[in-house]
């Protein structure tokens, strides 16, 4: 009998849709998945009390998979369901998925206002620094000089720094990992999901069928290399000096806050302040 | 042997590549053959067969770590994991 | 027994009839002149359990109810043109995920910035084709404060019972005209609410193909778990690609209206019995056709008046069995000419000869106005 059958995994996916997933050899998006349901196992996290909501794009074809309450919704707009969906639902756990196009893009004014209310939602931003579902045209996150098919003389555009984006509007949890730091990721989405408040987790990604190749950065494991090698924990930045920080980023807790009142509970006391009237 | 045509050739090999072993089951439907699992095995416990699919190359190399289980996007690998105490986690 | 009349504003009356068919969340966002419904359900939905919740833009406002929505509540927003066309995405995608909600586009004088504060009745065709690709949309169509009330109760039970977005469209001056109303109890209304599945969460199908077209719908969180998609799906809500099962899908949508038309279109029809010339309008509009009607009947023309309740579907039935039997038909709108493009294209009938009156300009059309056209066409 085989170790198979204990797999934790089986357990939460949706048996009933085709597998082998949509994704890419080597995408990073499935290493997402697996993380997400391992630390909803460990939270011990009832299947029927998770909702998870997302955009457009690769990240956001996750939800088909997983056995919880599933919204695929349109372009960037993932956060303003899981927004009508906390407030009627306030006990569940809302996560929203989405990428570094749909959260960020054309998503991007969602982002900063659910940070701002402080809405018990986490959002997980999977980041392969590229537009992958429409073949490769470069993101709010493609570094200044990468290609995409959109920018095929090299991105003349600034990228975004999600987390300080984050905090500025008023985020609450902030977190990076990578896919490579695996366990590192379960351990954070463990935090994010247990955090009361507005999560952001930036995962940084690959997408080795269209950065990789128009990038030359190599196959799946070769990005995963480059994510080893450049990434530096929270507890270690701080002691490295600017220049020694140059060419890597930080990744663990960035920033975390449990002083601002979560927006559902906050809404929910003034519905109670009414009632005693 | 020059005669033989690729699939006749993983054909007779597959017989003899293992996928399973007491640590380690691999779901090869599910596997798309990316390299992340036998890139980051601290002990080069797999490889790639033939057919591009990964399989158990050292078997009782195995440290159970569990990194190939975490690491692959298909879910086609799973991993023993020992913790520290010695407990076995899947 | 306390005296139940009170002065109301069109808005507000909106926002009451919401209020009594159940309504329990409202995202909205602010634009003149649809703000009185907003700022009616910051104040009394917390009071009562409801959320209420402004959100960021339009887009979002259309999201946090089709969430709420999909979340068990009756969910509404409400906006006017420049509001309207940035939810037309959204309208679509419930339609798509079938998921009930009711969107009041109170409107005004357009396009773009338009006229802020002056009437119009130009979002008629939007209403029917704003979103992208083929769908069915209901649209109610006021024209009085008490109706409003009405048919607001009326607009949440068709979008629960058929489980689709619908429509409500004011505009301008019946949104801010006051008139006396009685407000109804509670016990006086039907309210109808969606249908919960039967059968046990392993087999249930959020999309299910029945044979009135409407598929049962849980709740997210309820203990059923399902999966839900703007892309063209199975009943199991799957993304589907072959093209046999597309379009028995988009079928089923289709026919989840079509086959319920007589439950869902609706007119008002006066003085027609022995008519030989009739005035079709809606909203504001209908109340100078309806004087206009009434001030041609004293010069001894015989004028009929026929008001359409429902603008979509449009009640093709009926309007053919009424202007069947007169020689002229004037459409005085609030528009270029809108819903004159369904009249005349069920208009089949050589003998009858249909006419427009239109103003474009903030104003509203006068019954003399519309006396004096019809005299010049008949």
């Amino acid at each position: 009998m085989s170790i198979q059958a204990l797999k934790v995994i089986h357990k939460y996916l949706r048996h009933n849709k085709k597998f082998p997933h949509v994704w890419c050899p080597g995408c990073g998006d499935g290493i997402v998945l697996g993380s997400i349901i391992r630390a909803f196992d460990q939270l011990n996290v009832q299947k029927d009390d998770i909702i998870m909501v997302s955009g457009i794009g690769c990240s956001s074809r996750m939800p088909v998979y997983v056995d919880f309450n599933t919204v695929h919704t349109i372009h960037g707009r993932a956060l303003t369901y899981a927004t009508g969906i906390k407030m009627a639902k306030p006990d569940k756990k809302v996560v929203v998925i989405t990428g570094d196009g749909d959260g960020l893009a054309i998503g991007g004014n969602h982002f900063i206002h659910a940070a701002r209310r402080n809405i018990g939602i986490t959002t997980i931003i999977i980041n392969n620094n590229i537009y992958g579902m429409t073949g490769g045209q470069f993101s709010p996150t493609t570094p200044s000089g990468k290609r995409g098919t959109t920018a095929p003389y090299g991105n003349y555009e600034n990228d975004f720094n999600i987390a300080e984006l984050a905090k500025a509007a008023g985020a609450t949890f902030i977190a990076r990992g990578t896919v490579y730091h695996v366990t590192q990721l379960i351990d954070i989405m463990k935090k994010a999901f247990a955090h009361d408040g507005f999560a952001v987790v930036e995962v940084i990604s690959q997408c080795p069928t269209l950065y990789g190749r128009l990038n030359r950065e190599g196959d799946a494991v070769k990005m995963m290399e480059w994510q080893r090698d450049h990434a530096v924990n929270v507890a270690a930045a701080s002691k490295m000096t600017k220049e020694q920080l140059k060419d890597k980023f930080v990744i663990g807790v960035l920033h975390e806050n449990n002083d601002k009142i979560e927006y559902s509970k906050k809404y929910y006391q003034l519905i109670e302040q009414l009632k005693e009237k | 042997m020059a005669n033989k045509t690729k699939e006749s050739i993983t054909k007779e090999t597959h017989k003899e590549l293992l996928y399973e072993s007491d640590t380690i089951y691999i779901y090869k439907q599910w596997c798309k053959g990316c390299g992340i699992c036998v890139a980051f095995c601290p002990k080069h416990v797999l490889a790639l067969g033939p057919d591009g699919k990964v399989y158990i190359k050292n078997p009782d190399d195995c440290i159970a770590c569990g990194m190939c289980d975490l690491r692959c996007p298909d879910f086609a690998i799973t991993g023993l994991r020992k913790d520290k105490s010695g407990k076995k986690q899947f | 027994m306390s005296n139940k009349t009170r002065l109301v504003q069109g808005n507000e009356a909106c926002a009451i009839g919401a209020i009594k068919a159940g309504v329990r969340f409202f995202g909205g966002y602010p634009i003149t002149p649809s703000t009185e419904i907003a700022e009616y359900m910051a104040r009394e939905l917390p009071k009562i359990g409801g959320v209420f919740i402004q959100m960021e833009d339009e887009l979002a406002s259309m999201g946090a109810i089709i969430g709420a929505s999909l979340a068990g509540l009756k969910s509404m927003t409400a906006t006017s043109g420049p509001g309207f066309s940035l939810m037309q995405e959204n309208i679509g995608f419930a339609c798509m995920i079938e998921a009930p909600c009711v969107i009041v586009n109170v409107m005004r004088g357009g396009p773009s910035t338009g006229l802020p504060t002056k009437v119009s009745q130009g979002d008629v065709m939007q209403a029917r084709w704003g979103t992208h690709g083929d769908h069915e949309i209901i649209a109610l169509c006021p024209n009085s404060v008490e109706e409003t009330l009405y048919m607001t109760v009326r607009a949440f039970n068709l979008a629960e019972k058929y489980r689709t977005p619908v429509i409500l469209l004011l505009d301008e001056v019946l949104g801010h005209m006051r008139e006396n109303i009685v407000i109804p109890d509670d016990n006086e209304l039907e309210i109808i609410d969606r249908v919960q599945p039967t059968v046990p969460p392993e087999w249930y199908k959020h999309f299910e193909i029945t044979p009135t077209g409407v598929s049962p719908m849980a709740e997210l969180g309820s203990g059923v778990r399902y999966h839900v998609t703007g892309l063209a799906h199975d009943e199991l809500g799957f993304p589907e690609s072959k093209p046999n099962a597309i379009a028995a899908m988009l079928d089923k949508m289709r026919k989840k209206i079509e086959q319920h038309l007589t439950d869902i279109v609706d007119i008002e029809v006066k003085y027609m019995d022995d008519a030989t010339c009739a005035i079709i309008s809606y909203g504001s509009v209908s109340r100078a056709a309806e004087r206009a009607v009434l001030m041609a009947r004293k010069k001894r023309i015989k004028a009929g008046y026929i008001r359409l309740k429902t603008l979509w579907p449009f009640p093709d039935n009926l309007i053919e069995k009424y202007i069947k039997n007169v020689d002229t038909v004037l459409v005085p709108e609030l528009n270029m000419g809108q819903i004159i493009n369904e009249i005349n294209r069920v208009n089949k009938f050589s003998s009858t000869r249909v006419y427009s009156y239109n103003r474009y300009d903030g104003e509203l059309i006068t019954p003399t106005e519309i006396l004096n056209k019809l005299r010049e066409v008949r």
